[in-house]
């Protein structure tokens, strides 16, 4: 075999090497035990099948006489459209990193699959560990669909399910079950992707052109005051049209992700209620800023006061006084001039989120979410009358009695965290009273025990509906009475 | 008096709902009320839950109940665990670990109970609790010390029925009356200082002596 013979031979063998490694990882694997078992059996699976096929197909062309008859760029390139594939595999094998079952909330997990299978239908969830301070989701199946559908092997991808989301929580948060409301938000980019609510949202976007004409000429006008004197130069060398339109680019930018946030934001008030309201501020305290804002995350306050208004049209607190209470701190808060610094892309993309926009983005979540899913305000007091007297008594709400014809007989996640908010925000005292004394004289250690308490009644209302549904399937009748 | 299980599936799947909810009888969830309550039998099978706590072997040399830092060794020498429902623990001969079990068991004032192995699972040299106890007012889940003295490893799997819990009327309780044990509320197995209260009192031994 001539040179270039040995070029496409040593990528070969190389890439064989890695395969083999990639097979002994996932070797590795197989004693290991993940918080999301389905999920990460699906991926396992699908990397050991593409590390094979290429194994074959490696061997395939090692022993192909023909290689030689290629030019030697064309044959460079057969062999590397496979190779390239070799860094992609070892990319999705280190999304099972942190997603040991040790590693994770592992009793949030299949609850967590549950609820984001409501939303989202044929997908599958990842739940992992990452040690930034913020919770994230990926859609990973679209993108390994699309690579492979351009190799050999496009069947490959299709033990991936239509979409497989990627969900990080932060470590130092995996016991905070309350917080845990915050991946609701993520959930809704799933639905705002796969529902297309960009397009349903932005038509009603105006991007203030006018300001942005303005700005545009006093900037120049003031760099030209500015100009260098020995030089003669402007300092940043635009043109009036070249700034206005580098602005507008950038405005518009901005508000298509804000306005993205913002959905995400009212899918999840729709799905979750208060509960998603109360994490925010909880989370969003730590981290952020009121007014700060970036291109694309929108002031907290603005997040907050759309939130505000929806609980405040959708839900009824009046007699529920230390929520009220609590509402009506927030409502000052939230209804205050957002004032976002010198950032001028952030003012002009907050003068382009009007009211229109607003009822555009409450329309399209409205639509977006079934009827059934939707969290309301006669759940609310359900929980508050039904679901947290159970949690305040100490005892994980599982399996209960209750009183409302028609009401589900195990609690929901959406139940167990709103409950679980109710109880911090109106009833901890009477919690802190039925704890044992060292337990309960300590808020931090009170606190501690309510999240492991919901956390408890997930992992049991979890067991208790896969029972059931699996009575169901087999036809058994004498399951639980 | 120790309570049928006819008196108990009552008690558990109808409660009284005019009764405050600290004064039911509460063991959740049940599965299959049919199996663990059988009719003629007087007791509830529960079953082995997700978590477990195993001992590790490290540089500590001993556990000594009355030495000041006895939790930070206690949480050095044991590591938790969680086996999802589907898969198994394997516990090896003269293995020891902490389970606990999937029902979470609210006992009222009046009621007290007693947690013992199943003797299917001590022939096979399966040993379920040692400490069984539960006294009235006590909520939370139930540790389980399980050991394998047999010669061969077994397989828990969690959800399997593994002890059963016998449970009687207490004379004399008075409403309020409840657990004072800090082990209340326990959500996962736990170790605990079992001569916490007890310091003192070797403290004054030692001084008399």
């Amino acid at each position: 075999m001539g040179s270039i013979g040995r070029v496409a031979q040593n990528k070969i063998g190389a890439a064989k090497e890695r395969c083999l490694a990639l097979k002994s990882e996932l070797r590795k694997l197989e004693n290991k035990q993940y918080a999301s078992p389905r999920a990460a059996d699906i991926l396992r699976k699908f990397i050991g099948a593409a590390t094979e096929s290429l194994l074959r197909f490696f061997d395939e062309e090692s022993g192909n006489p023909d290689l030689e008859l290629l030019e030697p760029r064309a044959l460079e390139l057969r062999i590397h459209r496979r190779c390239s594939l070799v860094p992609f595999l070892f990319e999705y094998l280190g999304l099972l990193e942190r997603a040991e079952i040790n590693e994770t909330n592992a009793e949030v997990a299949l609850a967590l699959r549950r609820f984001v299978r409501q939303v989202l239908p044929n997908s599958e969830v990842l739940l992992r560990a990452a040690t930034h301070l913020n919770y994230s989701i990926t859609e990973v199946a679209k993108d390994i669909k699309e690579l492979f559908s351009q190799t050999p092997f496009p069947d490959l991808a299709n033990v991936l399910p239509e979409a497989f989301y990627v969900i990080t929580v932060p470590p130092v948060e995996a016991n905070e079950v309350l917080l845990n409301a915050m991946l609701t938000h993520e959930a809704g980019h799933g639905i705002y992707e796969q529902g297309n609510l960009a397009d349903k949202i932005l038509s009603s976007v105006e991007i203030p052109h006018e300001l942005i004409k303005d700005w545009a000429a006093k900037i120049t006008s003031q760099q030209e005051a500015e100009k260098d004197e020995k030089t003669k130069t402007l300092k940043i060398p635009f043109q009036e049209f070249e700034l206005r339109e580098l602005m507008t680019k950038d405005v518009t930018g901005t508000v298509t992700s804000w306005v993205a946030e913002l959905s995400c934001d009212a899918l999840a008030m729709r799905i979750l209620g208060p509960a998603y309201f109360f994490a925010f501020v909880r989370f969003f305290s730590t981290v952020a800023m009121l007014d700060g804002a970036s291109s694309s995350h929108p002031p907290p306050r603005l997040r907050l006061r759309l939130m505000f208004r929806y609980l405040q049209k959708a839900f009824n607190f009046a007699k529920l006084q230390p929520i009220n209470d609590f509402m009506s701190e927030w409502g000052s808060i939230v209804e205050t001039e957002i004032s976002p610094g010198g950032i001028l892309v952030s003012q002009l993309a907050l003068n382009a989120i009007s009211e229109k926009v607003i009822s555009a983005i409450f329309e399209a979540a409205d639509a977006a979410i079934p009827a059934e899913l939707h969290y309301t305000d006669k759940d609310f007091v359900e929980d508050v009358e039904e679901v947290s007297p159970v949690l305040v008594e100490n005892v994980p709400a599982v399996e209960l009695i209750r009183q409302s014809p028609g009401s589900l007989p195990h609690p929901s996640f959406a139940s167990i965290l709103n409950s679980g908010w109710y109880i911090l925000l109106a009833r901890f005292n009477d919690f802190q009273r039925n704890l044992p004394e060292n337990i309960g004289n300590d808020e931090l250690a009170s606190r501690r025990q309510l999240h492991m308490l919901l956390l408890k009644s997930l992992e049991l209302v979890e067991i208790k509906l896969g029972w059931d549904e699996h009575s169901l399937k087999v036809g058994e009748s004498d399951h639980a009475s | 008096m120790l309570l049928s299980s006819r008196f108990l599936r009552e008690l558990i799947l109808r409660p009284d709902t005019k009764k405050p909810i600290r004064e039911r009888l509460i063991i959740t969830p049940i599965l299959n009320a049919e199996r663990q309550m059988a009719l003629g039998s007087a007791s509830i099978d529960v079953r082995l839950g997700q978590k477990f706590r195993i001992p590790k072997r490290t540089k500590i040399t001993h556990l000594d109940h009355s030495e000041p830092d006895h939790q930070m060794k206690l949480d050095k020498y044991k590591e938790e665990t969680f086996v999802p429902i589907g898969d198994k623990f394997v516990l090896h001969p003269k293995q020891f670990v902490l389970g606990e079990t999937l029902e979470w068991v609210h006992l009222p004032h009046d009621l007290a109970a007693y947690v013992i192995g199943r003797s299917s699972w001590g022939r096979d040299g399966l040993i379920i609790a040692t400490a069984t106890g539960v006294h009235p007012g006590y909520s939370g889940i139930l540790t389980l010390e399980i050991s394998n003295i047999g010669e061969i490893p077994i397989s828990l799997w969690p959800g399997l029925t593994i002890a059963q819990l016998f449970i009687e009327r207490v004379e004399g309780a008075e409403v309020g009356d409840r657990d004072p044990s800090s082990l209340r509320g326990s959500t996962e197995p736990r170790n605990v200082n079992a001569a916490a209260d007890d310091k003192d009192i070797i403290k004054r031994f030692k001084d008399a002596s």
